[in-house]
């Protein structure tokens, strides 16, 4: 008798931590926000401001840590995630088409396949335009066409997502172009364009405001559907609409096999957190915009990107 | 300009500033000595705990970070060979050996001297360069970082101190070894064999930690005793001798510090050739480059003046172009963000005298830093007195811990045992470490740059010689290879002429 009652009490206590924490509810502990880059950049700048709020409006009082994972072209932050538990604890922002590249070229195949994530939220997308140096002679993509030579512009390393818009920007306007690549981030490409290494680069647009305020670049196209800037054409008025699938996403993820209601929690505290006054205060001084989407829109865009980038995977160099 | 900078320095008349001064030199400080960390680390770390503070208390707070971080590593790297961060393994070349021969009150002393005078200079120089800071900026293309980087290599050979052919071998496995991973400019991978992991090339802190605290461990193991060699005294009182020597060797601290301040205000070169540089820069400039490595304070003084130099410097292209020049910049950059302040060409413009509170900082912290180094010498210094068996479980236990710490990779203790045993290897046979060293950091700046120069002339090496300063630079290259030539055979004339009489 004894025995069984010390056999029960045990069964009793065993049953008590392991179903604790479904008692409790979700989330119990700290969850994981994986930035695929190195801290400082936009990239760790969203994430970071992002979790401070998501914090305030998850259920219960725990902390999200963003935690960076820099390296192999975001690969190993990628694969992090796609092996974490699908707990809810780990989730992590992808830069698209950075991250969809290497699973487009599947060769070597990534250990990851980015449709299979399940998608909690859009922070936003930016478009493309493509500048010259403030005195160069290039007013305009006619201009550039005009030039007799290849137009020379500056990107990071051949078959990530500033070469692949240089490289299918230029095909879709007829430009004939030669990339000056292997500068280490959007800093050092822009200064390389501003410094005359190249006739000019092509950027994410919030970027080139910047510099165009200052007079450094000159920006003559942009590839949105609508131009933000005065006098410069968009995509549609430069006869190719369909540039503004150049874009670079930025979504929000979680392993895949994440059980609904877990994600739902998820979006619905992502989707407030976006929208909360200081998040926005903070992104805003960082001269970014947001435009918070939910998790059935992220698919959306990550599957449109998928299909246009395929079309180009002859210009992602094979290994 | 310089009402600015007065009306900067009222922000530290209030106590909680000095408070925030001291708190994050401190913090610097005790970051710095654990390998791995880094500035950038630190300063992400403390980040947070910024957000609700005045701007300019975190922006004081932050400069008091940034200015000592550098100092704690190299205090280690002195003692223990073990380098806080990349830059300072450039201080291990010939402070360690002076704290083997007992001197490392002199190393401490000449360490603390350098940084503060290249703190300065950096800040004057920042002071001085801003009204032309574009045009520096610009004049620094893929041809001239190219040859920076070819510059920093020349010191191979003198280096190799009598062993050239070793010294090249050594350096040429570097340059290979450097090949490993993504190829930054035509994209793909190289020499990874499907590792997911090689992919980033070989992890330089980890295999800088593994050539110097890991290779020197299994020496004192394999040799027993303590750091400071038996029979040597160390002596404190070498610390104003070692002060002193930053003053007598004025022209290493400048020139470093020049090489520290183009070099931090030029985005792709990295901080970690700056104080490789002006240590191989100096060595070549000396007329016995042989006796370097075997503990001359010049080894000391050169690497420490660049590395604060470029501290300042750092803030050039952030302030011009709102362009990040290194990972720590681009933290700051983050900080900024939070503070809600927009980086970019009008930061300085706009929050010039928050701006000016951080450079202040910066240059105070290196003094405060070099003062509390220098206080704490005597229980620090007890450390090299350690016996073996202590020592060394301790230093490979905190080398494996700090090389776990940066990326939470198991595979970077890897590299750091194998990179010890590798550096043991070289010890025990006599190569030089050097070449590789230099190979491993200025190998990958070299090959890009070169690559992105011959993209932007259609093949064409004319570049070269169009560029005022890449003319300057290949000057400065031909006498580094003639100079050391010359003076050889000047030995070997001398030396026959005292033989034959």
């Amino acid at each position: 008798m004894k025995r069984l009652i010390l056999v029960l009490t045990a069964v009793l206590c065993l049953l008590t931590v392991t179903t604790f924490p479904t008692l409790a509810g979700y989330p119990e502990r700290d969850i994981t926000f994986i930035i695929p880059h190195g801290p400082g950049g936009t990239f760790d700048t969203y994430v970071r401001a992002i979790s401070a709020a998501l914090e305030r409006y998850l259920p219960n009082k725990i902390n999200v840590v963003p935690t960076n994972m820099p390296g192999a072209n975001m690969t190993r932050a990628i694969t992090a995630a796609y092996r974490a538990k699908p707990d809810g604890y780990t989730i992590a922002i992808f830069d698209i088409p950075g991250g969809l590249l290497a699973q487009i070229v599947g060769n070597p195949r990534p250990s990851y396949d980015l449709s299979k994530f399940t998608w909690l939220a859009s922070i936003g997308s930016d478009q493309y335009g493509l500048a010259v140096n403030g005195s160069s002679a290039i007013k305009s993509v006619e201009d550039m066409k005009a030039l007799g030579r290849p137009v020379k512009l500056t990107t990071t390393g051949a078959g990530t997502s500033s070469y692949m818009a240089a490289k299918i920007a230029t095909d879709i306007m007829g430009i004939p172009s030669s990339i000056i690549s292997g500068y280490r981030g959007s800093s050092e490409y822009i200064i390389g364009a501003i410094r005359g290494d190249g006739d000019g680069t092509i950027a994410v647009l919030p970027m080139l405001h910047k510099y165009r305020k200052s007079g450094d670049l000159r920006t003559i196209a942009v590839l949105a559907p609508t131009s933000s800037v005065a006098g410069v054409p968009d995509a549609v008025r430069l006869g190719h609409p369909e540039l503004s699938l150049l874009a670079l996403h930025r979504l929000i993820g979680a392993p895949p096999g994440l059980p609904e209601n877990i994600r739902q929690i998820l979006e619905k505290a992502l989707l407030a957190a976006m929208k909360d006054p200081e998040t926005v205060r903070i992104m805003a001084a960082a001269g970014a915009e947001m435009q918070p989407e939910d998790g059935a829109r992220a698919a959306e865009i990550l599957k449109a990107s998928f299909d246009f980038f395929s079309r180009y995977r002859h210009y992602i160099p094979q290994p | 300009m310089y009402e600015t900078v007065v009306l900067s320095l009222q922000h530290f008349n209030s106590i909680q500033n000095l408070a925030f001064l001291l708190m994050g030199t401190l913090i610097g400080l005790v970051f710095g000595t654990v390998p791995g960390l880094g500035g950038a680390t630190t300063l992400a770390l403390v980040m947070p705990l910024t957000y609700g503070m005045d701007t300019t208390s975190a922006m004081i707070l932050a400069g008091g970070l940034m200015g000592s971080v550098a100092m704690g590593g190299s205090i280690t790297a002195v003692l223990i060979n073990t380098p806080g961060s990349a830059p300072s393994a450039a201080t291990c070349l010939d402070g360690y050996p002076m704290t083997q021969q007992g001197r490392a009150g002199v190393a401490i002393g000449a360490l603390a001297s350098s940084t503060s005078l290249g703190a300065l200079i950096g800040v004057f120089s920042l002071l001085a360069v801003l009204p032309v800071a574009r045009k520096l900026v610009m004049a620094f293309g893929p041809p001239e970082f190219f040859l920076l980087a070819v510059l920093g290599m020349t010191a191979i050979s003198i280096s190799a101190g009598g062993k050239l052919v070793r010294g090249m071998m050594v350096g040429t496995g570097g340059v290979v070894l450097s090949f490993i991973g993504y190829d930054a400019v035509n994209g793909g991978q190289r020499f990874t064999f499907g590792s997911e992991y090689l992919s980033e090339g070989i992890p330089l802190v980890p295999a800088m930690l593994g050539l110097f605290a890991v290779s020197e461990m299994i020496d004192l193991a394999v040799r027993g005793g303590a750091v400071a060699k038996l029979g040597s005294k160390t002596e404190f009182a070498g610390i104003w001798e070692g002060v002193c020597a930053s003053f007598k060797h004025w022209p290493v601290v400048l020139r470093s510090s020049l090489i520290g301040t183009i070099e931090g205000s030029i985005p792709g070169v990295g901080g970690t050739a700056a104080s490789f540089l002006a240590y191989s820069v100096t060595v070549q400039a000396d007329n016995h480059p042989e006796t370097f490595g075997t503990g001359r304070v010049e080894g000391v003084i050169a690497p420490e003046a660049a590395i604060n130099a470029k501290e300042a410097a750092c803030l050039i292209p952030t302030l011009t172009f709102g362009i990040p020049a290194g990972i720590e910049m681009a933290v700051f950059l983050g900080m900024l963000i939070l503070h809600g302040i927009e980086p970019g060409p009008m930061l300085l413009l706009n929050h010039s005298d928050t701006i000016y509170a951080l450079v202040i900082a910066l240059t105070l912290s290196c003094l405060i830093g070099a003062i509390v180094g220098m206080v704490c010498i005597k229980p620090l210094a007890l450390i090299t007195r350690i016996d073996v068996h202590i020592l060394v479980p301790l230093i490979l236990a905190v080398s494996a811990a700090g090389t776990y710490s940066i990326h939470q990779q198991p595979y970077d203790v890897l590299v750091t045992a194998a990179f010890g045993v590798f550096g043991y290897l070289l010890r025990r046979f006599e190569y030089p470490r050097l070449p590789l060293v230099l190979a491993l950091v200025l190998g990958p700046v070299a090959e890009r740059s070169f690559q992105q120069t011959m993209m932007i002339t259609d093949g064409s090496w004319r570049i070269f010689f169009d560029h005022t300063v890449s003319e300057v630079l290949m000057g400065v290259i031909a006498l580094a290879i003639v100079l050391p030539l010359w003076r050889g055979v000047q030995h070997r004339r001398l030396a026959t002429k005292g033989g034959a009489a």
